[in-house]
């Protein structure tokens, strides 16, 4: 709570309402002025088992969890114990429960927080149509200090469909909960309100919107956890601004459909998790060998195989760089947060076109499924484009010509002057089909140098300096960036001198200009995978030197950021 | 769709058929000469070949009775009579190891298709102009047929390969393999 | 003389500068010409063709053709003329390719390309076996025909590719035979100016892998009959039929996929949704 942050959590079982909680929560928050994220995790029952909200607010931008829980209310202890991980409560914790039809488990009695029980069923048979969840939010919005009008405007906003009788019942428990408990310690008195714009979006969403300012026209997926959410975001919505949502009979089907439509000359794209990506893997191949250009997102999850189809990991990245066949160079960019996740794909979209060539986007579960109130992303004008054959070019067409920049001008069907058959067999700069060797290393260097020699500007990464010499600096991507972020900026407040990189780009690596701003700093690499797949790739790379040291942990759990600090001390000392 | 039938014996519309007839010919043996060439079969090609080129002066006596006449479109579906048989049919049995003396064997047989339309034409047919072009052109078949008796004769018969040695690989090796 | 005639569409103008080179006397040279006098009838512009393949000798027939084309994966060739339709509806889509390539590492796609029922065309050149990868049985193949790969037969009954498109969905059903290239090119006509999703299925023999198929110009037979769009009529000719019948099995005017888009909205007005 120093960093004026609070973290609250709410957990319960079959419908009780927890992740409700959670919107409303976020949303009041939002009202007041403040900045808010939510990460959610449930059970593996598809409907009725328990879930669990975890809500970090501040006055300033933030998009991760703190370590701590400050206030946590179960609505039952059903289940709670697969969630005793990740809702990491302390002796400091506060927790309130319903202690109508649960007593308190040993193992949160043991932690030795601070307990407040409720009666929820007394309470609700006093308002007709109320519901427990609904005395939770008041008595957590003045635990927090909300004013009940935040509370209720964010009530109008979720619930806009149900019935006036129910809303109404809804307020009273919502205003009985409120004056519950005698002690409200308001947590948020002495914070500042923002004047900012802000948007409250979560990272399937930020991605959708990405594609959609990118100018995506087709999608063409099948559904995957948890990277469905982008084509239930895009489905309603592209349709209305001339794309289309194709619904595919499988990842293999999905991947040639998007290479299909971008053929055909609209901007494609397809959403899947790790395990789809194995099935597009043959034809994202194709892309890179046809010159076609396509975004894959992949909003991965634990794995291998099924793997932990609910929770988030970063260990998709060795398949996204090397999972093709053959010599198959294309890039691969990957958000550093729900509020990046916007521009990133966006960007994304734009390098597929104008190089004429795959795209991976990697995000991951807690990036795509966490929510947060974030300051509006305003639309970047990146100016890249397809280069298109002109419709009354004169010159004989070579599909596959070799040019300056290695990016040759593609016919788009229905331009008279430039009829070819695009290929997946090598083949020589007029596309015909070819296995000779000169033929073979003329595509491969063309394939190679025009992904290569690409401008990607300042694109390419987040790079923060100490101000000072800095003696060390942090390497890292994708969701992880916030909390190393936060944990580098408090070691730097407390006196040490450390720089923090996170890459944005990270197929092309731009080996060079990462030696210069690692030279003679002690180089620390932060991911979540079990083996360390950054680190081993930047190292392989030639990019980080011998002495880099790795924090790798495998996921599901987010890193924690008093880790982090332990860490690098650690490396320092 | 309905197709109908319209009358055959159109000068015009029969002299279009015997003009597609032999486009379908020339097409389709000079296809066939480059793919026996790919597959190194020289001497077959070879045969194709020739009787491509006179397949083409077939054409040309055809193409010079009707200067400055619009032909019809024929659709392609529409065959001149009820036994007719398209020429290309014969070169299924084309083998990229067949002799030189079985190539003049289909070569043969595309000619008679081409010869029994003739004979038909010469049967059914009153029409001066016409029959006049078709007189040509069975003239121009038996001329032709001398000549390649004569060729004929000297054809190898016996098989150089067995599919044994020929790997298929050659085949397609400089267009990418085997895919 | 000759200028008149060109200006007429004729098959050379759907023909490209590169020549064939399937082992001579392969059916699917004559399937070939046969689509490009489909397309010459049709007087269909080039550049509003894109003919979409697969891997294997018959998916190499896009680069024979002069129009756009796609040479893309073993099996995916549906899927990708999906994603072509979808966003270019403007296009005619024809797609073709092998046994192999179609009903057996394509066959989701088959199934779910006849139920969806988009307005293109599915040539499937099929010739019993696996010709580009030197004779494999297929899901075509007879059970007992014996080969390296399976020495015994494959002791499996073999697919009924119209069977199954008619139980998928499709709304032209239709068998051809590479060695009846005027029957077949009527056939490849009514396909593509059908709406909706059409199969032709024409049997094409691989004169080196499967030398007896070379019978099929005696035992191939013409159905001359008008297509049924009774499915339980059309059923009992598929399965009634020793698989040598030619002709329209079935044809019926069924709901075509076709994505409907607008523009009434601008992303602009999508980034309001967001706003707190
Ligand atoms: C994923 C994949 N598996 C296998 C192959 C090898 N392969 C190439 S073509 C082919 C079969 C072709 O048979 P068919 O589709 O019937 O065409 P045909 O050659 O008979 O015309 C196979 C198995 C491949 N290219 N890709
Ligand atoms: S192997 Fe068979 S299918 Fe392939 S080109 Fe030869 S004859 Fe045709
Ligand atoms: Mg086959």
């Amino acid at each position: 709570m120093k960093d004026r942050t609070i973290t609250v959590s709410v957990s319960g079982s079959g419908g009780s309402g927890a992740v409700t909680i959670g919107l409303v929560l976020l949303k009041s928050i939002a009202n007041v002025g403040f900045y808010g994220y939510m990460s959610r995790s449930s059970g593996p029952q598809i409907r009725g088992g328990e879930s669990s909200v975890i809500l970090s607010f501040s006055d300033h931008p933030i998009e991760r969890n703190a370590d701590g829980i400050d206030l946590h209310f179960a609505l039952d202890w059903r289940g709670f114990e697969r969630f005793s991980d990740e809702i990491a409560l302390n002796s400091d914790s506060c927790v309130i429960f319903d202690s109508s039809h649960d007593t308190l488990p040993d193992m949160v009695a043991k932690i030795g927080a601070n307990i407040i029980e409720v009666n929820l069923k007394e309470q609700v048979k006093q308002i007709k149509e109320s519901l427990p969840n609904s005395f939770a939010i008041g008595i957590l919005a003045a635990q927090i200090g909300l004013p009940l009008e935040s509370v209720f405007k964010a009530l109008q906003q979720t619930l806009h469909q149900k019935d006036e009788a129910f809303i109404k019942d809804t307020i009273r428990a919502i205003e009985a909960g409120y004056t519950l408990l005698e002690e409200s310690p308001s947590l948020i008195s002495d914070w500042q309100p923002s004047s900012q714009s802000r948007w409250n979006i979560s990272g399937n969403e930020a991605c959708g919107l990405g594609a959609l300012r990118g100018g995506i026209r087709l999608v063409a997926a099948y559904p995957i956890t948890p990277a469905s959410d982008i084509v239930e975001y895009l489905a309603p919505r592209l349709e209305k601004v001339g794309g289309t949502v194709l619904i595919a009979e499988d990842e293999l089907a999905a991947m040639n459909m998007v290479i299909g439509g971008s053929f055909g000359g609209k901007a494609s794209m397809t959403a899947t998790s790790g395990p789809g990506v194995s099935l597009m893997t043959e034809a994202m191949g194709l892309a890179v060998a046809s010159e076609t250009p396509a975004l894959v997102v992949n909003v991965m999850r634990g794995g291998p195989s099924t793997g932990i189809p609910t929770k988030s990991e970063q260990s998709d990245l060795n398949q996204a760089l090397f999972g093709m066949h053959g010599e198959a160079p294309h890039i691969v960019v990957a958000p550093l947060s729900i509020a990046d996740t916007v521009s990133a794909t966006q960007w994304a979209v734009g390098l597929a076109e104008a190089m004429q060539t795959l795209v991976i986007l990697l995000s991951n579960q807690r990036l795509g499924q966490s929510r947060a109130i974030v300051d509006a992303v305003p639309a970047k004008t990146y100016e890249l484009q397809r280069k298109v054959l002109a419709e009354e070019s004169a010159e004989p067409y070579e599909r596959y010509a070799v040019t300056e920049d290695s990016i040759s001008p593609m016919a788009i069907p229905g331009n008279k002057q430039g009829l070819y058959t695009a290929e997946g067999l090598e083949h020589t700069d007029a596309g015909k089909p070819s296995s000779m060797a000169s033929d073979h290393l003329q595509q491969l260097r063309k394939r190679e140098s025009k992904v290569a020699q690409f401008d990607y500007k300042d694109e390419w990464a987040e790079i923060l300096t100490s101000g000072k010499r800095s003696r060390a600096i942090v390497l890292t991507w994708g969701s992880t960036f916030g909390s190393v972020k936060e944990s580098v900026m408090e070691l730097n407040r407390e006196g040490m001198a450390i720089d923090l990189l996170a890459l944005r780009l990270l197929m092309p690596l731009r080996v060079d200009a990462i030696k210069e701003l690692c030279e003679d700093k002690q180089v620390i690499v932060v991911e979540q995978s079990y083996s360390g797949q950054f680190y081993h790739y930047c190292l392989g790379q030639g990019a980080i030197g011998a002495s880099s040291l790795s924090l790798a942990e495998a996921g599901p759990l987010m890193l924690k950021k008093s880790d982090i600090k332990h860490f690098i001390k650690e490396a320092l000392l | 769709m309905s197709h109908p039938k319209e009358n055959h014996l159109d000068p015009l519309r029969v002299l279009a058929m015997i003009h597609t007839m032999l486009e379908e010919s020339i097409y389709h043996t000079e296809t066939f000469a480059h793919t026996l060439n790919v597959h190194h079969n020289d001497k077959a090609a070879k045969v194709f070949h020739l009787i491509c080129e006179q397949f083409k002066a077939e054409q040309g006596i055809v193409l010079n009775c009707t200067l400055k006449v619009d032909l019809p479109t024929i659709p392609p579906w529409e065959e001149p009579y009820a036994e007719y048989i398209h020429p290309s049919s014969v070169l299924m049995h084309t083998n990229y190891l067949m002799t030189e003396s079985e190539a003049w064997g289909l070569m043969y047989e595309m000619i008679e298709i081409h010869k029994r339309f003739y004979t038909f034409l010469c049967k059914e047919n009153s029409e001066d102009t016409l029959f006049s072009v078709v007189d040509q052109l069975v003239n121009y078949c038996n001329d032709c047929g001398e000549k390649n008796k004569r060729l004929e004769a000297k054809a190898e018969t016996k098989r150089s390969k067995s599919s044994e040695d020929l790997d298929i690989i050659s085949l397609h090796s400089n267009e990418g393999g085997l895919w | 003389m000759r200028d008149m005639i060109q200006e007429a569409f004729t098959a050379k103008d759907y023909l490209s500068d590169i020549r064939p080179i399937w082992c001579p006397g392969c059916g699917h040279f004559f399937i070939l010409r046969a689509l490009a006098q489909a397309f010459a009838w049709l007087k269909l512009p080039n550049e509003q063709i894109g003919l979409i393949s697969g891997i294997g000798c018959s998916s190499r027939i896009p680069a024979y053709i002069n129009a756009y084309g796609f040479h893309g994966v073993h099996g995916r060739a549906l899927a990708l003329a999906t994603g072509l339709k979808a966003a270019r509806p403007d296009m005619h889509v024809v797609v073709a390719g092998g046994d192999g390539d179609g009903y057996s590492i394509g066959g989701n796609h088959f199934i779910h390309a006849c139920r969806r029922n988009m307005d293109m065309t599915y040539i499937v050149m099929d010739n019993e076996v696996y010709g580009m990868t030197k004779g494999q049985p297929s899901p075509t193949t007879e059970p007992d025909w014996e080969s390296k790969f399976a020495p015994h037969g494959t002791g499996i009954r073999t697919f009924n590719p119209l069977g199954v498109a008619l139980a998928s969905g499709a709304s032209f059903i239709a068998r051809g035979f590479a060695g009846d290239p005027n029957g077949l090119t009527k056939l490849i006509i009514e396909a593509i100016e059908h709406k909706g999703f059409s199969l032709v299925e024409i049997k094409s023999p691989c004169v080196t892998f499967r030398p007896d198929e070379k019978e099929w110009s005696k035992t191939m037979r013409k159905m001359n009959m008008v297509p049924t769009d009774d499915v339980l009529e059309a059923a009992g000719k598929i399965h009634g039929s020793d698989g040598l019948d030619t002709g329209i099995f079935y044809q019926a005017t069924l709901p075509v996929f076709e994505p409907h888009s607008t523009k009434e909205k601008t992303v602009a007005d999508f980034e309001k949704e967001f706003e707190v």
